[in-house]
């Protein structure tokens, strides 16, 4: 039988700590959860502040599906789109002291591959559930 | 400071207050105990830069002490390990 990709939809960043220890129980992919929590944190903090301009009443989608070992997620705003999103590859000196800008950087740490088109940050990762 | 178990968005905006506070009462040297912290995030590291500023700035310092390995890697990959001294 195929994966199915499922889908949750929130709204602010009221709930969105016991939303992704869900997916993560539900995937029983507990030995990668601090790399999918922290994906998953990055990318709806993204969505919300800069995709949805920090409007709880915008809806924030989060898809999710495993697929063999490769863990597929999506985090779709509400906003327009970015033209020109970066996930840095490093963070460089001029940068330490910076308040924000490593979110992105974490995001491509911690996955195999990251990039965000329109609205929508497509993530894949490579896991074994246990 | 003890910090909290998951060092994120809510628990950063609190931490933030916090050490406001302390900052305004005079104090300007902290360590930051780890050793009940099992995450952390770009917004919990933000605000423990930009607090680091503060401190620097009236004459302080903050250091950390008792991170667990992923969050100690959290502080290496942003090189944060080249600012904060760590106990």
């Amino acid at each position: 039988m195929n994966a199915v990709q499922k889908e949750i939809r929130l709204y602010g960043l009221e709930q969105h700590q016991g939303i992704i220890d869900g997916i993560i129980q539900e995937l029983g992919l507990e030995d990668y959860a601090f790399d999918i929590r922290l994906i998953l944190i990055e990318a709806i903090t993204n969505a919300y502040y800069h995709g949805n301009l920090s409007d709880c009443t915008k809806p924030i989608i989060v898809r999710y599906l495993l697929s063999g070992k490769r863990l597929e997620l999506q985090v779709e705003d509400s906003g327009e789109g970015s033209g020109s999103l970066v996930f840095p590859e490093a963070i460089s000196g001029d940068e330490l002291l910076d308040e924000g800008g490593r979110g992105l950087y974490l995001i491509r740490c911690f996955s195999d591959k990251a990039e965000m088109v329109r609205n929508t940050m497509y993530i894949s990762k490579c896991v074994c559930p246990t | 400071m003890e910090m909290p178990e998951m060092f994120s968005v809510e628990e950063a905006s609190e931490f933030r207050e916090k050490i406001r506070g302390h900052i305004e009462d005079g104090f300007s040297s902290f360590v930051l105990d780890f050793g009940g912290c099992a995450f952390i995030d770009s917004t919990g590291l933000g605000v423990i830069v930009s607090s680091y500023k503060k401190c620097v700035e009236n004459g302080g310092t903050i250091k950390l002490k008792a991170m667990n390995a992923n969050v100690l890697k959290i502080f290496e990959l942003t090189r944060l390990t080249h600012v904060f001294e760590i106990l």
